[in-house]
């Protein structure tokens, strides 16, 4: 039934049920309009509307079924600045980072500020810890986000060894796989296969990542990812493919044979989407 | 006689994403044969993964399907949202003659959620030979071809397939055409899967069990067999007689004996020696369907639970208790039965394989041997990574290990086999009839049955235990043990070394894929979540033999 007042009321009012607190959240997650986002802000800073939205015993399940997971899910497809304007205000408030869950949430929806705020670029850093539990989700978030700021971060920590080099390794070939016609992953990646100081076999994984895909070795059955094809990327994306293959093959010399073998094929490839010239 | 199916929506799933998930209640606007069926004012709370259940006697509507031909489901959620009903996604399913059995669900897909059907048939007013079953069910495949060149006298059909629910479409092997008003009788032998009672609960399974010696045989551990099909073209539908069926047992290297009665459309058996057998069905001193089965002793697979919690006052932790995990064990072992394994927690007691930071006084047991509590940092329990060392925690070598935990990184999962790997790259199989009825399957009129061979798995990676077999499982509550059983018996099949069976919908290769793209549905080791997916068979049986957990 429809909601029985403004949105942006309702979003801020205590006295309303989770339902239609969350009814308004949704919509104004989605908006492209400054003054929703003001009020979903304020609607989520607010710790009253906060445990009104989910009690401590809906906390105890999983994250996504949250009434909160709703309003985040659809803030991280709203690619709008108000939403970015949201998202990075909530990486700074006391009351939102106050579960875990919802720390979570807004790592995965951060993902879509594109480019990040130096709020979500320092929120990224103080939930990267080697240690921690949200680790994963930031380097996800940095995969997916794609963006010069986002790969810098990914590089500094696939450098760290604090992180341990299996971690590392399936950060490209689970995460970065998914986004890998991505212009600034590729070159992410180019810039880590010409370090000579970082260990082969996580150089050889991050070029894998953007030409090659072996399931069966790289995660179990149920564990992995699929790999963003090559028929969706960008010529900007295309290029950097062609100079990372180049440079590949150069620092890393000699490649793997089938590595080095898939690479021709995507060249071949990306060369025919482009009327069968470079 | 009146021919009546009755058309249910039985629940509704809810894809996992979030963008559906947590939000207020739905409701559910459905129209079954033009009818308007349901409450529009009954509200679906949406929770992951899990079944709304609905009334299905509101839910429902009854057909006379010789008037009928064809019966169709529109189904519509609606979303409560600021503006109002607003709809989620509509799906529609045509039901048409011919039905495919007597009883069973059916999916209907949009992207946000899924419809489950169930179709029952019944008559009213049946007339015939009682010893029939009341139900009388076309089974005319849609994607065999029928054999219409059949010459009278027509001969009798009957078969024994060895995968229950019996595939349809064009897995089916031809079939002579029905006379008029003449049904085929067929059970697909969906037997439900419970956390208490026997193990044998599928029919016609990959292996019959040798026991162990000392153990009593019993109609709770034999296997049982039964007919899938039997079409007598030369009955009318006023003249039905049921034939005189009689089974013997044929010798393929192994050897198997009959167990109470050996006529009729079921038989139960025991094995008593290694090897293949020929289970054939006589019908007027003449064979009229055989099904070939693995000999080979019942195996109990030593397994291990470990339930991680963090420490403090308001812990992080899996949903499960040992009583859960019994469960889930038990009707894991439902499936696993038809390879002849069974699940069985050790008695060993011995604190299993640790990460540097989790001390060995960090666990503990519980009330049931075999399932232990690991206190560890949150890092190993939420937000798990795919490599992590969480299913190593507490591990053994050559033992099933369960690790219980909250969240997956790479995506929301129930469960994952993690380290696996058996002794064989490939596993064949050339028997008749072939292995799940692979063309030629053998049958007639089938050609000779032709040879079949499944690609095994290992996957050891570097850092980790040796010899470890692991499983994670990330259920937190929102699914059955039935539903479970199935999940962790997919996994553990994994763990002994068996790939994903069919191809996806695009017809591309899952990962994992073991190379036959036959059945997909049916088989358990199918990649992705189905309903009715319940089957192994007998290559697989054959395969997981390499295993070292297997022995």
């Amino acid at each position: 039934m429809p909601l029985d007042g403004d949105p942006r009321d309702v979003a801020q009012d205590p006295a309303r049920t989770s339902g239609e607190i969350c009814m308004a959240g949704k919509h104004l997650a989605q908006s492209l309009i400054e003054a929703d986002h003001a009020a979903l802000r304020s609607s989520l800073k607010s710790p009253a509307i906060l445990s009104r939205l989910d009690s401590a015993e809906d906390y105890r399940k999983p994250r996504h079924v949250l009434k909160i997971a709703s309003i985040m899910d659809r803030l991280g497809k709203n690619t709008s600045a108000p939403a970015a304007a949201t998202i990075s205000a909530l990486t700074t408030s006391e009351p939102f980072l106050a579960h875990e869950h919802r720390i979570d949430l807004l790592i995965q929806a951060s993902a879509v500020c594109r480019p990040p705020t130096p709020e979500v670029i320092a929120f990224w850093k103080s939930h990267s810890s080697a240690k921690g539990t949200h680790i994963e989700l930031v380097a996800i978030a940095l995969a997916k986000n794609a963006t010069t700021e986002s790969a810098a971060l990914l590089e500094g920590m696939s450098k760290d060894p604090a992180y341990e080099l299996w971690r590392r390794i399936d950060w490209f070939h689970i995460y970065v796989l998914q986004w890998r016609t991505q212009p600034a992953n590729v070159a992410l990646v180019e810039r880590l296969s010409k370090d000579a100081a970082l260990p082969r076999e996580l150089r050889i994984a991050a070029v894998e990542s953007i030409f090659d895909y072996r399931p069966e070795e790289w995660f179990p059955p149920h564990g992995g990812a699929e790999p963003e094809p090559w028929t969706a990327s960008t010529k900007q994306g295309r290029d950097a493919a062609r100079a990372l293959a180049k440079t590949a093959r150069e620092s890393l010399d000699p490649l793997p044979p089938t590595l080095n073998a898939t690479i021709s094929a995507v060249l071949t490839q990306l060369d025919a989407m482009d009327g069968g010239k470079p | 006689m009146a021919r009546i199916v009755r058309v249910a929506i039985l629940g509704i799933t809810f894809q996992d994403d979030a963008d559906v998930i947590g939000s207020d209640m739905v409701r559910l606007r459905a129209t079954i044969g033009g009818r308007a069926v349901g409450d529009l004012n009954q509200r679906f709370e949406m929770v992951e993964g899990g079944l709304a259940v609905t009334d299905m006697a509101v839910w429902g509507a009854d057909f006379d399907y010789a008037q009928t031909g064809q019966v169709e489901l529109v189904a519509e959620i609606e979303d409560d949202e600021v503006s109002g009903w607003e709809s989620m996604g509509r799906v529609r399913l045509m039901l048409r003659w011919p039905f495919t059995s007597r009883s069973y669900t059916l999916r209907a897909n949009s992207r946000k959620f899924t419809l489950l059907v169930l179709v029952t048939h019944r008559v009213e007013g049946a007339d015939g030979d009682p010893n029939w079953g009341a139900t009388f069910v076309p089974r005319r495949e849609t994607g065999g071809t029928t054999l219409a060149t059949v010459t009278p006298p027509p001969a009798m059909r009957i078969e024994i397939h060895d995968c229950l629910p019996v595939p349809t479409g064009a897995g089916t092997p031809n079939r002579p055409a029905f006379a008029a008003g003449v049904h085929a009788e067929m059970d697909d032998a969906q037997s439900a899967v419970s956390t208490t009672g026997p193990n044998n609960v599928f029919f016609n399974p990959a292996v019959i069990p040798i026991l162990p010696s000392g153990q009593v045989r019993s109609d709770d551990n034999c296997a049982k067999f039964k007919v899938t099909y039997i079409c007598d073209p030369a009955a009318t539908s006023s003249r039905r007689v049921m034939p005189e069926l009689r089974w013997e047992v044929r010798s393929l290297g192994g050897q198997a004996t009959i167990f109470g009665s050996s006529t009729g459309r079921t038989v139960k058996v025991h094995g008593t020696r290694r090897g293949e057998v020929l289970l054939q069905l006589f019908h007027n001193d003449t064979i009229a369907a055989a099904i070939r089965a693995l000999v080979a002793p019942l195996v109990y697979v030593p397994c291990r639970a470990t339930l991680l919690t963090t420490a403090g006052d308001t812990p992080v932790a899996n949903t499960a208790t040992p009583e859960i995990v019994l469960e889930h064990l038990n009707c894991a072992n439902r499936y696993l039965w038809q390879m002849g394994v069974l699940l069985r927690l050790e008695t060993n007691t011995d604190t299993g394989w640790l990460p540097d930071d989790v001390p060995a006084a960090n666990i503990s047991s519980t009330s049931q041997t075999g399932v232990f509590r690991a206190t560890t940092p949150a890092s190993y329990i939420t937000n798990v990574p795919s490599g992590s060392l969480t299913p190593c925690i507490n591990a053994r070598p050559n033992v099933m290990n369960f690790v219980y935990m909250v969240s997956y990184a790479p995506g929301s999962i129930t469960g994952a086999a993690c380290d696996f790997g058996g002794n064989a790259t490939t596993q064949s199989d050339d028997g008749t009839p072939s292995t799940s009825w692979a063309t030629p399957s053998g049958v007639p009129p089938d050609g000779t049955a032709g040879s079949n061979s499944i690609t095994c798995y290992n996957l050891r990676r570097a850092g980790r235990p040796n010899n470890v077999f692991t499983m994670i499982i990330a259920e937190n509550g929102h699914r059955t043990s039935a539903r479970m059983g199935s999940t962790i018996a997919h996994e553990v099949a994994h763990c002994m070394g068996l790939g994903h069976r069919g191809k996806k919908e695009d017809g591309t290769n899952p990962a994992y894929f073991d190379g036959m793209a036959h059945p997909i549905n049916e088989n358990i080791m199918y990649y992705s979540a189905v309903n009715n997916k319940m089957d192994f068979d007998i290559i697989q049986a054959k395969a997981i033999r390499h295993s070292p957990l297997v022995r």
